[in-house]
């Protein structure tokens, strides 16, 4: 096998709640609140709310503005990891409904997914324990971003 | 798709009707000690202000909380939701489309906030993606969460309550909407 299962075990801590206000960014705002607050390492647990226009990133590195006003985020993954320098990244992924009712979606890039009417996020700090997790069965300890590809599109 | 100056086309920003706030992100933080994660079922045929409300109750002894919610598997019977549209008369930048009965359909993610309302009585947000039961076609928006109800095979939601702050629906003056937002506790419905 030519890749090992990343194990990072840890804790969950605080969980906040935000109302994102019209024209914030969806994704600079995530980190906006992880720098307020501390929030090194976090999940998204909830978010919902409408873009203005909503611009995604798909696999093959194609970017899709899709234009509202407005685009209703109607599914939204995502967590928070601290880049090379201790600053908050933000990678979320969500399902858009589009004016016209076609679904899509994508990963939300920086600075390009303005707030149109309110957004609703939930973020659940995530607090990895100090020690790696241990080797067992192939397994390795590692941090998540290895898992999760490269932070940003 | 160009913008003026020949850049590619980016994304907008609009202006809303009403004064910009100043507070640009509005926040509610619980400790850890103070967070309850729970697993739940909900019961088939309930309303889902109900429903979600019930859930909320259940792990709070019964006193009012608010909460968010990740939707896990399940369905909704019916389904009635809408989507974003421009406001015709102008008053707002956005407004909803008349509501749509998708029917029995099976619901795959999406999130929900329960809180209280502007009238003071518990108000469900949630915006879901789901499959129509006959093609399987992907559909989604904003729930009625009044009208729309947890189907017969009920719904599986990941909850969170909170029990630090309270969240109301509040007239909100920059876009002439009420939405709901984070609030120091003081009390909640009964």
């Amino acid at each position: 096998m030519s890749e090992e299962v990343k194990l990072v075990s840890g804790r969950t801590g605080r969980t906040v709640y935000a109302r994102v206000h019209p024209n914030e960014d969806l994704v600079q705002a995530v980190e906006k609140i992880c720098l307020r607050e501390g929030l090194e390492q976090c999940f998204l647990r909830a978010g919902l709310g409408s873009l203005t226009d909503a611009c995604v990133a798909f696999s093959s590195g194609r970017i899709k503005v899709v234009r509202g006003p407005a685009v209703e985020v109607i599914g939204m993954t995502g967590m928070v990891e601290a880049d090379e320098a201790g600053n908050p990244v933000a990678v979320l992924h969500g399902v858009l409904a589009e004016p016209n009712g076609a679904i899509s979606g994508g990963r939300f890039l920086p600075g390009q997914n303005p707030v149109c009417v309110t957004f609703e996020i939930v973020l659940e700090e995530w607090l990895p324990d100090a020690a790696p997790a241990g080797t067992v069965a192939g397994a390795r300890a590692a941090p998540v971003s290895d898992a999760m590809g490269s932070a940003r599109a | 798709m160009r913008a003026p100056g020949g850049l590619p086309a980016a994304s907008r920003l609009l202006r809303q009707p009403g004064p910009v706030a100043r507070d640009r992100i509005t926040l509610g933080m619980d400790v850890c000690e103070d967070v309850r994660s729970c697993l739940v079922r909900l019961v088939p045929g309930t309303p889902l202000v109900e429903a979600f409300g019930a859930a909320m109750r259940a792990a709070t002894g019964g006193e009012w909380r608010p909460a968010a919610f990740e939707i896990l598997s399940g369905g909704f019977e019916p389904c009635i939701y809408c989507l974003a549209a421009p406001d015709p008369g102008g008053e707002r930048v956005v407004t909803y489309t008349p509501m749509t009965n998708a029917g029995a359909v099976r619901a795959f993610g999406g999130s929900a906030t329960l809180g209280i309302g502007a009238d003071g009585a518990p108000l469900l947000h949630c915006h879901a993606w789901f499959a129509e039961p006959h093609e399987g076609r992907v559909l989604g928006g904003h729930l009625d969460t009044f009208a729309s109800r947890v189907s017969g095979e009920g719904l599986r939601v990941r909850m969170t309550v909170f029990d630090s702050f309270d969240i109301r629906q509040l007239p909100d003056a920059e876009t002439n909407h009420t939405v709901f937002r984070p609030l120091e506790r003081s009390g909640g419905v009964q």
